[in-house]
C-alpha cells in the first residue's frame, strides 16, 4: 500500500516574466520498503515533486497525499516534522550544532530529549557508518561524505517512514556515493523506509527499486516496480 | 551602436534596479547640486564681503584730556617716541595694509569767519577802541571801536561799553587803546566788554597776556597783535585732513561721515595731490558754496606743539581748491576739509589730539592684528579695530561654508560609494556577460562602451533630473539660506559694543547660475564614467584569471563538547554561544554604539555645559559714554539716569566717579611741607591758584578699582595699606560738632550741635605721585583744591588729614587722586545727604517730598539714592555698571532706554549714551549656539545614520542565516520556535553589547546620561525590529528557496 501519492499535481512557477509549467499532471504513488528514484534532465520537475512530497509547498492543482490525507489539509510543519525526512544534495547541516546537536535536533522538536536523544544520535550515527568521535564535532569539520552521511543520521532521527533524498550524491565522490545509496537501499529494504531520490546518478537509477522519469513535468514509469523486500 | 542597444537594453530590462539606482542617483545629484550651489553662494557671500567690508584702526594715546580733538598734549610725543619699537612692530604687522598718520593741519581763509557752538573762545576780542567818557557809577568807559584786530563781529565805528575791573589803570578821555577781553551780555543795547586776561587751557590753547589794557602805541609785533592772529587760528580755522583713502577715513568708514553732494577723490588726484578738497556742509552753508566751486585756502601745521598756536605754525600750503564734494556734518568733525595725498605709509607726525593715525587693514586678519597691538594697550595706547561689521556678517557664513563644505564632501562621498555599487551591479556582476562578448570575438572597446551605455546613461538621466530638482528647490533652500544669516542680523544690538563698528550691511543674496548645476551634473558623469571604466577594465581583467574560482575558506570553530542543554530556546542559545565572530560582531556593535551615543551625547551636553557656564560666569559690563562711545571719565552725567539703572536689580557693581571741577594740590606730607607756600596763609593767592590748575585731578569714586581709570585702562594694579580696603570708599562717617547760634531778637547766643555724613578722609594716588612727593602709604597729607561751580567761578578749598591707604599703576601715567565721592562731593551734596533739606516742601500733596538740587523727589527715594552713594541733582564723571544675570541682557536693553540712556551715535543729544560691552559675549555665546545647534543637527544625523546601520547590519546578520532558518524549517520547527529562537539571540546580543558599552561609559567615570540611555533603548529597538522584519519574512515559505541556492 502506497505511503505517499501524487494525484493530477501540477504545479507552476509565476514569475514577472513568465510562468513555467513544472510539474503537469503528475500521478504517482510511492510504498514504504521501497527505493523510488526520479531522474530527468535539468529542469524537468523532479526537485520540485519532491520539495511538494517534502511539504516545503503545496501544488499550484492536484494533491499530494499523505496516508490518504491531502497535505494542503494539514499542518505542513508537524508533517515535515513527523513524517518526511529530506537530505539534501548540499547536505543542509545546522553549522552552530555539533553532529550529536545536529542529529538530536528533530529527536527534540518532537519532546524526544536528554541523554535517551543523544544515545540514541550516537547509535544512529554508528549505523551510519560514523565513529563516536564525530559525535562532538562540527559539520564543517567533517568531510562532504561524512556530512552526508551525518544528514542521513538526522533524517533517520525523525522516525519517519518518507525519507526523500535531493541528488544526495550530487556533492560525494563514487566511493562515498556507493556508501550513501547503500545506506538509502539499506534503509529501505532494511528498516521499511520509503526513500524516494532525486537523482542524476546511473547507479542510483538502477539499484533503485523503481524509477520515476520525468520530462517535461510529466512523469513516467521507466523501470517495474518490485514488490518489496 | 550594437554596443550602446545592447547596454541600454541591458538597464531597461532589470527596471527595478534602473529605477532604483536612476532614482538614488537623482537624490545625490539633487543633494550635490544644493551643497554645491549652497557652497558656492556662501564662498561667493564671503568674497563679497571682503571687498564691501573695510576694516581700519585707529591708534589713540589714552592721555589727560582724551579724547580731546583740539589739544595738544606732549605726553603724546613721549608716549610714541618711548614706544616707538612696538608701534613699528604694529605698522609692520601683516595685517597692516597700510598706515595713514593723523596729521595736525588747519586752514584759515579770509572768508571763513565761523559762528558755531564749536568755536573755542566765541566772544574774545582784541579791539584798537578811542575812549570816549567814563561812568564813575558803572565804572565802564564807553569806547568807539576804530578797528576790530580780531572779533567775532565787525565792531568798527561801533560804541562799546567797556567795564573796568580791579587795578586796571585809568584810561585817558579821547585816547586810543588796545585792549583784550570778552564781550558779555549787558542790559542794553550796546555790546558790553569785559577786559580781561585771555588765559585759559581749552583746546590745548594757552594765550596769556598780562596786562589787557595797553595804549595804542603797540606795533604789529605786540602780543596784542598775535593773540588776535591767534584767536583767528583759533576761532576761524578748519582742520584739514590729508587722506589717501577717504573712504577709509575713521568718519567716513563709520559712516560718522556721509557724502551729501558730488565724489570722493579720484586715483589721479590721490596720485596729483591734486587741488581739490571735499568740505562739510557747514562750510559750504557758510561760504555759500556747492560742488564745482573754488575756496581759497592758507593751510598750516606746527612743527612741534600746538597747531592752533600762531607761533609755532608754518604755513605749507595755499591757493585755490576745487570743491569736489560736500559732506554731512558731525558734531564730533565739525569743520572738516579733506584733501588727497598719495598714499605714503609714513609714520606718525606732530599730532593735536589723541589720535595718532589709523591702520588699514585685511579683513580676515584684524583680530590677529587686534591681539597684536595688546603690548601697547598695557602703555597706554588703544587700537580701536572698526570692521563695518565684516566679522558680524561673515563669521556665522564661515561656519556655513564649513557645514557646507562638509556636507558637500558627504555628497560626493555618497556620489562615489552609489557610483560604485552602480558600477558594481551594472558592469562587476557582468563579469560573464563581458567574458562570453569577449569569447565571441566582441573588442575592449565594445565591451566597454557596452558597459558604459548602460552606467553613464543612469548616471545622465539621475544627474540632469538631480540638477533639475535641484534648480526647483533653489529658492527655498536660499530661503533658508537667507533666514539662516537675517537670524544673526537680527540680533538685538541695542546699547551693544558689537554695534560700535557696524556702520554696513551687505544683504546675503544668493543666486548661482546655472553653470552651479552643470558643474554638479558633469560631476556625478564624469564620476559614473570613471568608475564604469575601472568595473570594465577589472571584469576583463579576470577573464585571464581564475575568475569564478573563488575558494571560501570555511569557518572552523573550536571544537565544542556537544551540549546538555535542551528546551525552547536550546538553539538560539547555542547560537550565542558558538556564533564567534558573529556573536562578537554583535555584541561589539552594541558596545560601539552606547559608547558612540554616550559620546557624542556627552559632548553635545559638555557643549551645552559650556555654553551655560560661560553665560552664568562672563562679565558683563557696561558705561556711560560720550556721543562716539569713547571709554572716558570726564563726562557730565545726570544722577537721575544712574540712580534709575543702579536701583534696579539687572545691574552690580555700579561704579560712578565725580571730580566736581576738583583739582589738588598737595603741599604738606605729615610734618613735611613739600611746597614752602602755605596756600591758607599765603600772600601769593594767585600762585596758588596756578599750582592748583597745574596739580593732579581729586576725583571722587565708589570704588578705586572700579574707578574709570581702571575700567578703560583694563590694566593696573592697587595696592593697599593695611587694614584699609574698596569698602573704606563706601563707608560714611558721621562728623558731629556744634556751633553758636547767635538770637538777634533775644541776644543770646545758644551752642547748637549738627552732624552730617561725609566719606572717610582717604585717598589713592598713583605711584608717580608718591614718588614724586614722596610720600608712602599712611602719610597723611594736607591739600588746597579748586574747583568751578556751575556759573564758572571757581573757588579753592583746604583739606588737612587726608590719609593715604592705596597706591595704584596704571598703563596710562595718570596722577589723578582718588577719594571717597561721599567725601569730594561739594558742600551741597553733603547737606542733601545730610537732611540739610527744605523742612517746608514735606508733606506735600500727602507725599513726604524734598527738593534736592532741584529735583523733587520722595523720602523713600532720597533713601535709595543715600544706600547708592547718589545725591539727586548732581552730575557725575563717569558711570560704569555690571550686568546682575547674563540671561538678562535683553531686558537691560530694555531697562537703558526705560532710565533714559541711549545709543552710541544717536541724533539724542540730551540722554546719555550707553554701551553694554557685550561684544566678546555675543560672539562667544552666539559661535557656541551656532557650534551646538550645527552639532545637534549633524548627531541627530549620526543618530539617524547609526540607527540605519544597526536596522542594516541586523538586517544582514539574520539575512546571512536564512539558509539555517530554511534548515529548520524543512526539519519542521514551528516558525515561532525559529523566530523566538532568533529574535532573542539577536536582543539579548545587542542588549549585553549595550550593557556592556553603559557599563564601559561608567567606567569612565561618566554616568550615562537619560539621552544615551534613550538613544541605547532606540537602537536596541530598532536591531530587534530590524530582526524582527527580516525574521518574519524569512520564515515565510518562500524561504525555502534558501535550500537549493549554492552555498
Amino acid at each position: 500500500m502506497s505511503i505517499i501519492e501524487a494525484h493530477d499535481v501540477t504545479y507552476k512557477y509565476v514569475t514577472k516574466y513568465q510562468t513555467v509549467n513544472a510539474l503537469n499532471g503528475v500521478n504517482c504513488a510511492f510504498e514504504e520498503g521501497r527505493l523510488y528514484a526520479l531522474v530527468g534532465k535539468s529542469g524537468s520537475g523532479k526537485s520540485t515533486l519532491l520539495s511538494l512530497m517534502a511539504g516545503l509547498m503545496l501544488p499550484t492543482t492536484g494533491e499530494i497525499v499523505f496516508e490518504g490525507k491531502p497535505t494542503s489539509s494539514i499542518n505542513l510543519d508537524k508533517y515535515r516534522r513527523e513524517n518526511a525526512a529530506v537530505i539534501y544534495q548540499s547536505f543542509r547541516l545546522l553549522p552552530l550544532l555539533t553532529v550529536s546537536e545536529n542529529v538530536t535536533y528533530p529527536m527534540e522538536l518532537r519532546g524526544f530529549k536528554g541523554k535517551k536523544a543523544r544515545d540514541k544520535a550516537a547509535e544512529l550515527i554508528k549505523k551510519v557508518g560514523l565513529p563516536d568521535t564525530v559525535l562532538d564535532r562540527f559539520p564543517n569539520m567533517l568531510s562532504g561524505g561524512e556530512q552526508q552521511r551525518v544528514a542521513v543520521a538526522r533524517a533517520m532521527s525523525m522516525d519517519t517512514k518518507l525519507l526523500l533524498a535531493d541528488e544526495p550524491t550530487g556533492n560525494l565522490d563514487t566511493e562515498n556515493s556507493r556508501r550513501i545509496i547503500d545506506l538509502l537501499i539499506d534503509l529501505a529494504h532494511n528498516d521499511g523506509y520509503c526513500v524516494v531520490v532525486v537523482t542524476h546518478d546511473p547507479e542510483i537509477a538502477s539499484r533503485a527499486d523503481t524509477t520515476y522519469r520525468i520530462r517535461d513535468g510529466v512523469i513516467f514509469e521507466e523501470k517495474q516496480a518490485v514488490p518489496a523486500v | 551602436m550594437l554596443a550602446i542597444r545592447n547596454g541600454v537594453k541591458s538597464a531597461l530590462r532589470t527596471p527595478g534596479k534602473t529605477i532604483l539606482f536612476a532614482l538614488i542617483l537623482t537624490m545625490i545629484a539633487a543633494l550635490l547640486a544644493v551643497s554645491f550651489s549652497v557652497f558656492s553662494a556662501v564662498r561667493g557671500y564671503i568674497n563679497d564681503c571682503n571687498g564691501y567690508f573695510h576694516t581700519i584702526a585707529e591708534l589713540e594715546y589714552v592721555g589727560r584730556d582724551y579724547p580731546d580733538p583740539f589739544v595738544y598734549d606732549e605726553a603724546v610725543a613721549e608716549a610714541v617716541e618711548e614706544n616707538r619699537g612696538l608701534i613699528d612692530e604694529l605698522m609692520a604687522n601683516e595685517a597692516v595694509t597700510a598706515f595713514e598718520p593723523a596729521s595736525a593741519y588747519i586752514a584759515v581763509s579770509d572768508s571763513i569767519h565761523r559762528f558755531d557752538e564749536n568755536v573755542m573762545d566765541p566772544n574774545a576780542a582784541v579791539l584798537d577802541v578811542n575812549v570816549m567818557s567814563y561812568d564813575s557809577e558803572l565804572s565802564m568807559y564807553t569806547v568807539l571801536v576804530n578797528n576790530s584786530l580780531y572779533s567775532r563781529n565787525d565792531y568798527t565805528g561801533k560804541l562799546v561799553l567797556l567795564k573796568t575791573f580791579d587795578g586796571m589803570d585809568a584810561m585817558q578821555i579821547g585816547k586810543n587803546y588796545t585792549i583784550a577781553g570778552r564781550f558779555f551780555k549787558g542790559n542794553t543795547s550796546n555790546p558790553w566788554f569785559a577786559a580781561a586776561d585771555l588765559t585759559y587751557s581749552e583746546g590745548g590753547v594757552e594765550v596769556t597776556v598780562d596786562k589787557p589794557v595797553l595804549s595804542s602805541e603797540v606795533g604789529p609785533d605786540s602780543e596784542f597783535h598775535k593773540l588776535a592772529r591767534d584767536l583767528h587760528f583759533k576761532n576761524d580755522s578748519v582742520r584739514v585732513t590729508y587722506t589717501s583713502s577717504i573712504e577709509d577715513l575713521y568718519p567716513f568708514h563709520q559712516q560718522i561721515l556721509k557724502l551729501d553732494s558730488g565724489r570722493f577723490f579720484t586715483e589721479e588726484e590721490y596720485a596729483s595731490r591734486a587741488k581739490v578738497c571735499i568740505i562739510s556742509e557747514r562750510i559750504a552753508g557758510l561760504l555759500d558754496l556747492k560742488t564745482g566751486d573754488s575756496i581759497r585756502l592758507d593751510i598750516f601745521t606746527s612743527d612741534g606743539g600746538n597747531v592752533y598756536d600762531s607761533g609755532s605754525l608754518r604755513e605749507t600750503d595755499s591757493g585755490e581748491y576745487e570743491i569736489v564734494g560736500i559732506q554731512t556734518d558731525s558734531a564730533s568733525f565739525p569743520y572738516r576739509v579733506f584733501m588727497p595725498v598719495p598714499d605714503s605709509s609714513g609714520g606718525i607726525v606732530n599730532v593735536n589730539g589723541y589720535t595718532l593715525g589709523q591702520f588699514r587693514l585685511k579683513n580676515d586678519k584684524a583680530a590677529a592684528f587686534s591681539e597684536a597691538s595688546a603690548a601697547l594697550f598695557e602703555k597706554g595706547f588703544r587700537v580701536n579695530v572698526y570692521d563695518q561689521g565684516y566679522s558680524a556678517a561673515t563669521e556665522p557664513m564661515r561656519e556655513l561654508l564649513l557645514i557646507s563644505a562638509v556636507f558637500l564632501a558627504v555628497c560626493l562621498l555618497m556620489a562615489v560609494c552609489a557610483l560604485a555599487l552602480q558600477s558594481h551591479l551594472f558592469v562587476g556582476r557582468q563579469r560573464e556577460a563581458a567574458r562570453t562578448m569577449h569569447d565571441l570575438g566582441s573588442g575592449k572597446a565594445h565591451i566597454i562602451v557596452y558597459f558604459l551605455s548602460s552606467a553613464l546613461l543612469l548616471s545622465l538621466i539621475g544627474a540632469a533630473l538631480g540638477c533639475a530638482a535641484a534648480k526647483l528647490m533653489e529658492g527655498r533652500v536660499f530661503g533658508l539660506l537667507k533666514d539662516f544669516a537675517s537670524q544673526f542680523a537680527n540680533t538685538d544690538l541695542r546699547f551693544s559694543s558689537s554695534s560700535l563698528a557696524l556702520s554696513r550691511t551687505l544683504e546675503l543674496s544668493p543666486a548661482p547660475g546655472f553653470i552651479v548645476y552643470l558643474a554638479a551634473g558633469l560631476v556625478l558623469a564624469a564620476g559614473a564614467v570613471i568608475l564604469t571604466l575601472i568595473f570594465s577594465a577589472a571584469a576583463m581583467k579576470t577573464r585571464t584569471g581564475s575568475a569564478g574560482k573563488r575558494t571560501v575558506k570555511a569557518r572552523v570553530p573550536r571544537r565544542a563538547r556537544t551540549s546538555r542543554l535542551s528546551g525552547m530556546f536550546k538553539y538560539g542559545l547555542l547560537s550565542m554561544r558558538r556564533g564567534g565572530a558573529r556573536t562578537i560582531a554583535v555584541l561589539a556593535m552594541g558596545v560601539v554604539a552606547a559608547v558612540f551615543f554616550g559620546r557624542l551625547v556627552s559632548s553635545l551636553e559638555g557643549y551645552r555645559e559650556q555654553l551655560a557656564s560661560y553665560i552664568e560666569n562672563a562679565q558683563i559690563s557696561g558705561y556711560a559714554t560720550d556721543s562716539e562711545g569713547h571709554r572716558l571719565s570726564g563726562l557730565v552725567l545726570k544722577s537721575k539716569p544712574i540712580f534709575a539703572l543702579s536701583s534696579s536689580d539687572l545691574v552690580k557693581d555700579c561704579n560712578f566717579s565725580s571730580g566736581f571741577g576738583h583739582i589738588m594740590f598737595i603741599w604738606k606730607v605729615g610734618d613735611k611741607y613739600v611746597e614752602y607756600t602755605h596756600p591758607a596763609t599765603s600772600f601769593a593767592y594767585e600762585t596758588t591758584f596756578d599750582k592748583i590748575w597745574k596739580s593732579p585731578a581729586w576725583t571722587g569714586v565708589s570704588s578705586v578699582s572700579g574707578s574709570p581709570l581702571f575700567h578703560y585702562s583694563a590694566s593696573g594694579s592697587v595696592e593697599w595699606l593695611e587694614g584699609y580696603g574698596e569698602e573704606d570708599f563706601k563707608r560714611v562717617d558721621v562728623v558731629r560738632g556744634t556751633y553758636e547760634d547767635y538770637d538777634p531778637y533775644t541776644g543770646e547766643t545758644r551752642t547748637e550741635e549738627y552732624a552730617y555724613e561725609t566719606g572717610l578722609q582717604i585717598c589713592a594716588l598713583s605711584r608717580d605721585t608718591m614718588e614724586e612727593y614722596g610720600i608712602k602709604l599712611g602719610d597723611e597729607l594736607e591739600a588746597a583744591y579748586g574747583y568751578y561751580a556751575d556759573n564758572g567761578s571757581g573757588m579753592i578749598s583746604y583739606i588737612s588729614g587726608l590719609k593715604v591707604v592705596a597706591c595704584y599703576t596704571s598703563a596710562t601715567k595718570s596722577s589723578e587722586v582718588f577719594s571717597p565721592l561721599t567725601l569730594v562731593q561739594p558742600d551741597r551734596a553733603f547737606a542733601a545727604m545730610s537732611n540739610y533739606y527744605d523742612e517746608s516742601e514735606l508733606e506735600n500733596g500727602g507725599q513726604d517730598m524734598v527738593w534736592i538740587n532741584g529735583e523733587r523727589i520722595t523720602r523713600s527715594t532720597l533713601a535709595k539714592y543715600r544706600e547708592l552713594g547718589l545725591v539727586p541733582g548732581l552730575s557725575y564723571s563717569s558711570f560704569t555698571f555690571g550686568l546682575a544675570d547674563n540671561t538678562r541682557l535683553d531686558e537691560l536693553r530694555d531697562k537703558l532706554t526705560e532710565c533714559g540712556f541711549t545709543y552710541v551715535r544717536s541724533n539724542d543729544r540730551h540722554m546719555t549714551p550707553a554701551v553694554i560691552e557685550d561684544e566678546i559675549y555675543l560672539n562667544t555665546v552666539h559661535s557656541m549656539e551656532r557650534q551646538i545647534q550645527y552639532v545637534s543637527v549633524l548627531y541627530y544625523a549620526l543618530y539617524i545614520m547609526a540607527g540605519a546601520i544597526g536596522f542594516v547590519l541586523a538586517w544582514l546578520f539574520v539575512m546571512s542565516r536564512r539558509r539555517e532558518i530554511a534548515v529548520q524549517r524543512a526539519l519542521g520547527t514551528q516558525p515561532a520556535r525559529i523566530l523566538l529562537n532568533f529574535f532573542l539571540e539577536q536582543a539579548i546580543l545587542i542588549f549585553a553589547g549595550l550593557a556592556l558599552g553603559l557599563a564601559a561609559t561608567k567606567l569612565t567615570g561618566v554616568d550615562p546620561s537619560p539621552m544615551q540611555l534613550m538613544l541605547c533603548a532606540a537602537f536596541l529597538a530598532l536591531w530587534a525590529l530590524a530582526s524582527l522584519i527580516c525574521l518574519i519574512t524569512g520564515l515565510r515559505r518562500r524561504s525555502f528557496a534558501a535550500l537549493t541556492e549554492p552555498e
